[in-house]
């Protein structure tokens, strides 16, 4: 599975939360075995991209922010080279500068 | 990687730990500015941490299977601790606010280890019988207002050694 892949699977499980297979087919349209098989490292189809990132954008008003994606990919790939706790800082820290930047906007 | 709760979004789970809030309440409790405790419950009802009905904010103590793990993970509180020190540390050397830190590097013969255990249990003790006393005379107590008290101590080896782990 592509980084674009997996950063659009993971998005979507943050975005959502916690949900069954089932809800999460009913949300996108995508059936709960594709869906399992996607958690678990299938290809994803250009279909399924295309149904996540409009899910994402329509409801979360989360624009396709391509270079960002990349970049934060990377950016966790080379975060992979240090200790967890520095990895686990790291990856707070990011979403605490989203919070904030969320907050600007709403202001 | 799996998710910790950030000290922003742990303060408004404490403000609800004994019962929801209007969101005014919530901002007097957390003293978080508007716009981002607004953008933290958003993101807390998204997880299922929270819900929001009339008006109200509570916790979301019917699937507390689904979101209570996340919020006791060691993993988490460990890093936690870490920033609220950090930040504790920050505000002393850019001398900010009515923060103390007192740091000491001391040898102690055993008897003296002895009296230190002994002192700092009676913080404990202290800090213990305000618990109780608020549970027979409960107070306001507003989350942000809470004092935050560290205390500890370790041999300067250990301290080292862990250091030297952890890189």
């Amino acid at each position: 599975m592509s980084i674009l892949q997996k950063e659009t699977l993971k998005r979507f499980c943050d975005y959502t939360g916690r949900k069954t297979l089932d809800e999460y087919s009913v949300m996108t349209g995508i059936e709960r075995t594709r869906l399992f098989r996607l958690m678990h490292g299938a290809e994803m189809k250009l279909s399924e991209f295309e149904i996540l990132q409009s899910f994402l954008a329509k409801k979360f008003d989360e624009g396709i922010d391509w270079q960002g994606i990349i970049q934060e990919a990377e950016e966790d790939k080379a975060a992979g080279e240090v200790t967890k706790d520095f990895r686990i800082q790291w990856e707070r820290e990011r979403r605490l500068g989203r919070y904030l930047e969320d907050s600007k906007k709403a202001a | 990687m799996k998710k910790t709760v950030l000290i922003i979004e742990r303060i408004v789970i404490e403000s609800l730990e004994s019962k929801g809030r209007h969101l005014k309440e919530l901002e007097e409790y957390t003293g978080l500015e508007n716009s981002l405790l607004k953008a933290v419950l958003h993101k807390l009802i998204e997880q299922g941490v929270l819900t929001y009905k009339s008006g109200v904010y509570e916790l979301n103590w019917l699937q507390k299977d689904q979101w209570l793990p996340m919020v006791k993970d060691r993993e988490g509180m460990k890093v936690e601790i870490k920033e609220l020190f950090s930040s504790l540390v920050n505000l002393i050397f850019n001398k900010e606010g009515n923060a103390m830190l007192k740091v000491k590097k001391v040898w102690l013969e055993p008897q003296e280890q002895d009296e230190l255990s002994r002192r700092l249990k009676e913080i404990d003790h202290f800090l213990e019988s305000i618990r109780n006393r608020r549970t027979i005379k409960p107070v306001k107590e507003l989350t942000k207002g809470k004092q935050v008290l560290f205390y500890g101590v370790s041999s300067y080896e250990d301290l080292v050694d862990g250091l030297l782990k952890a890189s």
